[in-house]
């Protein structure tokens, strides 16, 4: 049976339960917003470790190229002069389906005779060559998919498949459909077209060359054979290694998600602390007469403690439930965001596992006890005297007021110092965590003395009504002062958020005008939208030049290069001294970095020198085809194009180093006179059969910040998501306030309010709490602003950016503020101007 | 036989920034077992300060305060809570019943606090529930009675485990000159059969006349009781 005693505190909920649902709500949301974010990234990396997998089967090694690949006759020379018979060659692409909904393939080219030692999944039925591997060999453009692909995109064996590889169009001709007997097998065939090397060469367009090698080798000594025979230019790695250093592509992102979803994890242990504070307040004397009758600090401490357990235990499973349907709506964001800028990755279904829904378990309920903990504390300390001596609770959070604001000056500096100081990026955001708690601990004070200075304005120019409504604010501060705070942190972070991507978009449009001055931009299609790294065909830039109206043709090579740790963009270009302008330093001296860079020397981006700590006359070491080589910097420039960091070089020196002549795009500048929207259009009509992403500068740069305004709708999400949990608490707690002075305001009533006067009395009230919260979250935001974009931008991206002030995002955040604060009060108004003053005055 | 109050030479003080403010003055002051006191006089006389000092809920600044063989000044907070759950039972003006429990669980709730529970507890409730006349509202939820019927619960609930004394701040106060008669006979009555000690703070003149003894109070000095003796 359940004790009396706990009977006392349990059932207090199922008094209000509009507000106990709403503190469940509260860690719903919260606890939702982690698991989902945590999900959908997960999601994504195990969709990318799958189809690596697959990719790699069973190899123990891997043999990688440079830019171009590994040339064909190269594998011959392993299997026949090193004797390496446990080799398989394989080269890889992606096509889109042209049917709707469209979907990514991974084309995957094979030697059918070395795979079943590599992908014995792919060969279920038999041997390879009886399971329709035998068609690869001899039929042009055939291909092989998983019965899951097949089934998807409803096709069967002799059916022909629309693709588009690399923007041409092309067709695939199904010779058979694998069914694994293995479900873990068939995961891996998930999106995957199997097609033989010489096939997928031509498909890919890449002639003469394959990706890599895979390898089985069992001892040491067959590795170091191996490794003897490999010329310059052929590394030997892990797969684990390999695809290991692509997801850490992603780390700075995820992490940054990770903080952003934590952010609506705060923002709900605001609420549940805001519940279990007002609970607790406006549980005073029943808390103070079980304290007369004996019942212990301990004992008080423990109920609260079992109550509030049980609204985070109940929100943590809803919002368990509530997190994987918000992770299927937030996959699509994730996966858009990490193909436009690291890597490509098919993704159309999250996986849930154990781990995110530990994590979100854990987070749900530690992150109630923490809300509990102050609550608990102050209901232990209740003095039972609080029954006899009818002392005035607001009187003692008066005089808290100022010691609360002088903690909170001391956290936001030691958020502050913490933020710059810190040494990772979790402690830039322990630090802003500080600085957002103690804003929110010197915002009781702020309102005090915001409404003592407003009290005499209001009553002069407004009148009484006006005046009740200011001194109210005040007077039911132990209230008031935790549901601004809610709000204010609510507002403030829809500035500081505001304000990065403002100052994001400021930084990256300037640097676009700076650095993009060609007319008209030629590249073949990618699968990366920040990344063009597939080679024109032959010839292009030739013919480009010979158009009339041309002035000059700037060619580039983008490659991803291979580093000790995660890859990095390389890009070869052609550099006159037209284009110097294009460059903005944040390091190092134009007048010494061009000659260096004829010279011998290459140039990197910011991001890249702030990751791996480089300067101008350090070195970095460029897998080359002709072996490695440690080349000097001369230039540290900012770059906004991708996080990973860039490596450029000249044109001309890349061609003999990398033994690569290909060109991925082409920078054209008219003539003065020409339209480059025709001369787009004339481009296009000398190529009409192929494939090619013609766009003007205008184009170009609006292509681009659509890329950028894309890779923010995540962040944008989770800020609304963060903005609505603060709007249920502020709700819950406005409405609760209101509520509970019910018999003051029949007192009112009875006095002789009418209705309207109290609807005037209610909104003046919360729309000053909410003016309130907008006021204070101004400097709170745009501090959190500064932090995101100097420490917390800088340490994950390596970006410096400029700090763009936008009025209109004060005054969005301001207009917030006030109407939610305003919604909040509507329904209280409501419900209070409708029940008659007796009714009222009954209330307990 | 020895007193189940015993103060000697109370004193108590709060300090208001560099001000000190003596509520209590060098109170000496007895109830023995038994007796019915009633102690009145002016607000912040310094009333509710002796009752909370009395109680346990708030200690003296000086002086000695022995409660049922209790020395309440040498007990810490555990200790003297655990002294309240045993020792004393309370009557407010403002009946402070707990809403959330039902008549019979609210009368139940001190004995489960002195670890007595099942049907002796039950049984016990209900016989005194039945002692003030609400037996037929065991199930009723407190917001459902009257102020006098809350003020009756309030009475059960207080003397329900048998603590040797009651204390009651204002028990009359907030009723109706009947029903605060019916409330005050029922507590002189209760108390008288149990062998138990009152002590009711009071403005109320029938109050002070139903106790046996009346202690003043002004300004923080105990001036007299019925007997005319000066303190």
């Amino acid at each position: 049976m359940i004790p009396v005693v706990w009977k006392s505190t349990l059932r207090w909920p199922l008094r209000r339960p509009w507000q106990a649902m709403l503190a469940i709500i509260g860690v719903a949301m919260g606890v939702a917003v982690v698991i989902a974010i945590d999900i959908a990234n997960e999601s994504a990396r195990r969709a990318f470790l799958t189809s690596t997998q697959s990719i790699t089967g069973k190899a123990t090694q891997q043999l990688i190229g440079g830019p171009p690949g590994i040339p064909e006759e190269f594998f011959v020379r392993l299997r026949t002069q090193a004797g390496v018979r446990t080799s398989a060659p394989l080269i890889e692409g992606y096509a889109v389906t042209t049917q709707r909904p469209t979907r990514t393939l991974t084309i995957l080219g094979i030697d059918p005779f070395s795979e079943v030692m590599f992908r014995p999944e792919m060969s279920a039925a038999g041997t390879p060559l009886t399971n329709g591997m035998a068609s690869l060999l001899t039929m042009r453009d055939s291909v092989i998919l998983g019965a899951k692909t097949a089934a998807a995109l409803g096709v069967t064996p002799g059916d022909t498949l629309a693709v588009r590889i690399a923007g041409r169009p092309s067709q695939m001709h199904v010779v058979a459909v694998l069914t694994p007997d293995k479900t873990a097998s068939a995961a891996l065939l998930d999106d995957v077209v199997l097609t033989d090397i010489a096939s997928a060469q031509e498909m890919l367009q890449r002639p003469g060359f394959i990706d890599h090698i895979d390898l089985l080798l069992a001892t040491d000594a067959e590795r170091a054979r191996v490794q003897a025979f490999l010329p310059a230019g052929i590394r030997m790695t892990t797969p684990t290694q390999r695809a290991q250093s692509t997801t850490e592509m992603t780390a700075s992102f995820e992490i940054n998600l990770n903080a952003l979803s934590l952010l609506a994890m705060v923002v709900g242990m605001f609420l549940i602390y805001n519940t279990m504070t007002f609970s607790v307040v406006q549980r005073r004397q029943l808390l103070g007469t079980l304290r007369c009758l004996g019942v212990s600090q301990r004992e008080v401490a423990g109920l609260m403690l079992v109550e509030g357990s049980v609204i985070g235990i109940i929100g943590t499973l809803v919002g368990i439930g509530l997190g994987i349907g918000l992770a299927q709506l937030l996959l699509g964001l994730v996966a858009r965001t990490i193909n436009d800028i690291y890597f490509v990755v098919t993704v159309t279904q999250i996986q849930v596992s154990w781990v995110p829904i530990l994590k979100g378990q854990v987070l749900g309920l530690v992150a109630s006890f923490v809300a509990l903990a102050i609550p608990t504390i102050e209901a232990a300390r209740t003095p039972p005297r609080t029954v006899l001596r009818r002392s005035s609770y607001e009187e003692q959070m008066m005089r808290i007021v100022p010691i609360l604001a002088l903690l909170g000056l001391t956290g936001m500096v030691v958020g502050g110092v913490v933020m710059w100081q810190g040494p990772s990026i979790w402690f830039s955001y322990a630090g802003l965590l500080f600085l957002t708690i103690g804003a929110a601990m010197v915002t009781p004070w702020t309102t005090v003395v915001l409404m003592q200075a407003l009290r005499p304005i209001a009553v002069r120019f407004f009148g009484l009504i006006a005046g009740m409504a200011v001194r109210d604010v005040i007077t039911s501060l132990s209230r008031t002062g935790v549901a601004i705070a809610a709000l204010m942190i609510a507002v403030a972070v829809t500035i500081a958020v505001g304000l990065m991507v403002a100052s994001f978009r400021v930084t990256v449009v300037d640097w676009l005008t700076t650095t993009i001055r060609a007319d008209v931009f030629v590249s073949a299609p990618s699968m990366n939208a920040n990344r063009l790294d597939t080679p024109l065909p032959s010839g292009v830039a030739e013919r480009i030049a010979l158009l009339p109206g041309v002035a000059r043709v700037r060619r580039y090579r983008s490659t991803m290069l291979p580093t000790e740790r995660t890859p990095v963009l390389q890009i070869a270009l052609e550099v006159t001294p037209a284009d110097y302008e294009t460059f903005l330093w944040a390091e190092g001296d134009p007048a010494v970095i061009w000659p260096a860079f004829a010279r011998d020397a290459i140039i990197i981006s910011e991001p890249l020198a702030l990751k791996r700590n480089l300067h101008v006359g350090d070195t970095f070491v460029l897998q080359t085809t002709t072996g490695d080589r440690r080349v000097p910097i001369a230039g540290i420039f900012y770059d906004y194009g991708t996080e990973l960091g860039v490596v450029m070089l000249p044109l001309e020196r890349y061609a003999s180093w990398y033994a690569d002549d290909a060109v991925t795009s082409l920078g054209i500048f008219v003539r003065p006179g020409v339209d480059p929207e025709q001369f787009v259009t004339a481009v296009r009509d000398v190529f009409p059969d192929m494939a090619l992403m013609v766009r003007s500068n205008a184009s170009l740069r609006a292509t681009s910040v659509e890329v950028l305004d894309r890779t923010f709708a995540i962040t944008n999400v989770l800020q609304l998501l963060a903005t609505i949990v603060a709007f249920v608490g502020i709700l819950a707690a406005l409405t609760a306030m209101q509520l509970e002075r019910m018999r003051e305001f029949g007192m009112l009533r009875a006095l002789g309010l009418d209705p309207r006067q109290l609807w005037q009395l209610i909104l003046t009230e919360t729309s000053l709490m909410g003016a309130v919260a907008g006021l204070v979250a101004v400097p709170v935001g745009t501090a959190m602003a500064l932090a995101l974009i100097y420490v917390i931008n800088r340490i994950s991206f390596g970006w410096t950016l400029q700090f763009a002030l936008q009025p209109h995002i004060y005054v969005q955040a301001g207009i917030t503020a006030i109407v939610a604060a305003v919604l909040a009060g509507i329904y209280p108004a409501w419900r209070i101007a409708r029940v008659s003053p007796a009714v009222a005055l009954r209330e307990e | 036989m020895l007193p189940i109050v015993s103060l000697t030479a109370v004193e108590k003080w709060y300090d208001e920034g560099a001000q000190r403010r003596h509520v209590l003055h060098g109170v000496d002051m007895y109830v023995h077992a038994g007796e019915r006191v009633a102690l009145v006089g002016k607000s912040g006389s310094g009333k509710s300060s002796l009752l909370n000092i009395i109680s346990g809920i708030d200690g003296a600044d000086a002086g000695s305060v022995l409660v049922g063989g209790h020395d309440l000044n040498a007990l810490d907070e555990t200790a003297r809570t655990h002294f309240r759950r045993t020792s004393i039972g309370f009557v407010f003006q403002f009946f402070n019943l707990v809403p959330t429990l039902s008549v019979l669980e609210n009368v139940l709730l001190p004995l489960e606090l002195n670890g007595i529970v099942g049907k002796i507890a039950r049984d016990r409730a209900l016989a005194l529930l039945a002692d003030v006349g609400l037996a037929d509202r065991a199930g009723t939820a407190p917001d459902r009675l009257s102020g006098g019927e809350q003020q009756r619960v309030a009475v059960a609930r207080a003397l329900v485990h048998e603590p040797p004394l009651l204390l009651a701040d204002e028990p009359t106060g907030n009723l109706d000159s009947d029903t605060g008669a019916v409330i005050l006979q029922l507590l002189t009555e209760l108390t008288r059969q149990r062998g138990h000690a009152l002590l009711m703070v009071t403005h109320s003149r029938e109050v002070a006349a139903s106790a046996d003894r009346v202690v003043r109070i002004q300004a923080g000095h105990l001036i007299a009781d019925d007997a005319g003796t000066l303190l």
